[in-house]
């Protein structure tokens, strides 16, 4: 009997272990010389290479690189916060024309893998004259982030009351001065979530930079580390330490927002209403 | 004159109402719809992706797919790994979920650090994993070694079935927190006079699952399903990363075998045909998600 009471918080404690051990062991990978990394396999360095980290900021280029990741980022999201909160508050009330169309073709984005279109995509941006642009990114990132942000904001508009709108409309407040000054403040919990989980994607994407991005200075972090591999082959230390440095901002945003990131996910599935 | 005030109020919300839609629609269908229409055309020519000449060849690209040994290969990869993918997040998701549900001082302790990998991007998770795999430096192989199991010790990503293994190992790693934490909103979303009548009539704790717990989670479940399968049918990062497709060809999945096709083989009117795959796997995807969940519009 007190057996079986131990095994469940031990197994637990066990995947804790195993889900953090591979981020400490790439930690200590950072901090040794080439030649240790073949003969201390677990334990920490016995002499730390502190500058591995500086070298991989400025040689691997991973400074330049964070600097391009903030920029898309922020600008994808900055977008995403403006207009899908919008479509999010335009479906949920009202009995528009052609919503239920609009409501089924969001539905496809959130389900079709965008890999299908990679070659009418880049085709598309090369028309546009913008492929090995941020543009081209953003603009990718926007479009296939929508359904996402859509799907999780339209729920808190849909529990909203009724009565509220009504006493608004009283107050002789137009109908975006409603969306703005009494829907969307309510919606925001919702909202924060939907961005924190479209920026921990976009920060993390590599697909879109590989196929929309040729000249190098414009790389994203993790692009930057493929290519980072691909020169430094055998300089573990280095690029281990670039995995450290591009993990580091997520994490931290975790750390804050850990709480809004889980329910978000779980609201992901709750989005019926 | 009350009336038409009102039809004009009415009128002019619909207005605004529509021109917030319309905001949405412009880069969703210009980015996504659009290409997505394109694909499923360009799929019927033959085209080198760079070059302005085009042939349209009927169904040609379509009937090479059905004998492309590539696209086969690729094509059950894709589905060995969704299906590992469904399987293994959900039971050992709800596993996690319950034992944490039952012991909530370890279990809050757990629930915030399997998550952590989910925020860390697929390419840093791929090149960790690349090396822990590695027979000289990484510490699994060395860990198999220690405990003499040396046959364990190979060289997991030169291998077919031990790459394609070692990436639903990494894949389970990474994304299983998604599964845990619904399971545990689940879990706790059910009330606890369930919990109480379910031990007054001595069930024990696999009965109570049985009889009880699953039953109640059943619409958590369908959708745990379609979402891992979505997101399944969506990973190219990852295996980008750990493994690069290889050995040789050996571990692709569809939309690692079109990105070959079409930017190293130059073959973009083909690759485009073999996205139809993914188009339907994903309108699949999206009828039973209706199905299950008879959303309201």
């Amino acid at each position: 009997m007190k057996m079986t009471k131990w095994i469940g918080p031990i197994v637990l404690i066990i995947w804790v272990i195993f889900v953090i051990y591979p981020f400490i062991w790439t930690v200590f990978m950072s901090l040794k010389t080439d030649p240790e990394v073949f003969t201390n396999t677990w334990a920490p360095p016995t002499d730390p290479q502190w500058a591995h980290y500086q070298q991989a900021w400025e040689e691997g280029g991973l400074g330049l690189a964070m600097t391009n990741s903030f920029i898309i980022t922020v600008s994808s999201v900055v977008i995403l916060a403006i207009i899908s909160p919008m479509g999010a508050y335009a479906l949920s009330t009202g009995n528009l024309r052609g919503k239920k169309i609009i409501f089924y073709l969001l539905l496809v984005g959130m389900f079709i893998a965008p890999h299908m279109m990679m070659v009418p995509l880049y085709k598309l941006m090369a028309q546009l004259r913008i492929v090995n642009t941020f543009f081209a990114l953003i603009a990718a990132y926007v479009s296939s982030g929508l359904p996402y942000c859509v799907f999780l904001i339209r729920p808190a508009f849909l529990v909203m009351p009724k009565s509220l709108e009504e006493s608004a409309k009283v107050d002789g407040l137009s109908t975006f001065q409603i969306y703005r000054k009494i829907a969307l403040p309510l919606a925001m919990p919702a909202v924060i979530v939907a961005l924190i989980l479209e920026a921990v994607f976009i920060w993390n994407d590599l697909f879109y930079p590989l196929l929309l991005l040729k000249t190098e200075s414009l790389f994203p972090l993790p692009l930057r580390l493929i290519v980072f591999r691909g020169t430094f082959t055998i300089r573990y230390g280095l690029l281990s330490a670039g995995i450290i440095i591009s993990a580091v901002p997520m994490v931290i945003l975790y750390v804050f927002f850990a709480d809004r990131i889980r329910k978000g996910m779980a609201a992901q599935l709750g989005m019926k209403a | 004159m009350v009336l038409t005030k009102k039809i004009k109020t009415e009128i002019s919300r619909k207005k605004t109402l529509y021109l917030m839609l319309f905001v949405v629609c412009v880069p969703y269908f210009i980015f996504f719809l659009y290409p997505m229409i394109d694909s499923l055309i360009i799929g019927f020519y033959r085209w080198s992706g760079i070059s302005p000449k085009m042939d349209f060849v009927w169904i040609d690209n379509y009937i090479r797919l059905i004998f492309d040994e590539y696209l086969r290969s690729a094509l059950i990869n894709t589905l060995i790994f969704t299906f590992a993918a469904i399987f293994l997040h959900t039971v050992i998701g709800f596993a996690f979920a319950w034992l944490a549900f039952k012991h909530r001082r370890t279990g809050r302790l757990f629930i915030s650090i399997v998550y952590i990998p989910m925020v860390v991007s697929f390419v840093a998770v791929g090149l960790m994993w690349r090396w822990i795999y590695d027979p000289n430096i990484g510490f699994l192989t060395q860990f198999f070694k220690s405990i003499k199991l040396e046959a364990l010790a190979a060289p997991w990503l030169a291998n077919k079935t031990t790459a394609l293994i070692g990436i639903i190992l990494t894949g389970t790693w990474y994304g299983v927190g998604f599964s845990t934490i619904v399971f545990s909103a689940g879990l706790r979303a059910i009330p606890q006079s369930m919990f109480d009548s379910a031990k007054i009539d001595g069930l024990s704790d696999l009965q109570a699952i049985r009889h009880v717990i699953l039953p109640q989670l059943k619409e958590v479940i369908a959708v745990i399903f379609i979402f891992i399968a979505a997101s399944s049918l969506k990973t190219f990062d990852l295996i980008w990363a750990l493994t690069g497709g290889g050995p040789a060809r050996d571990t692709e999945v569809v939309s690692l075998f079109m990105y070959q096709e079409a930017f190293a083989s130059m073959k973009a009117g083909y690759a485009s045909a073999a996205g139809i795959i993914l188009f339907l796997a994903g309108i699949l995807l999206v009828v039973i998600y209706l199905r299950i969940t008879r959303v309201k519009v």
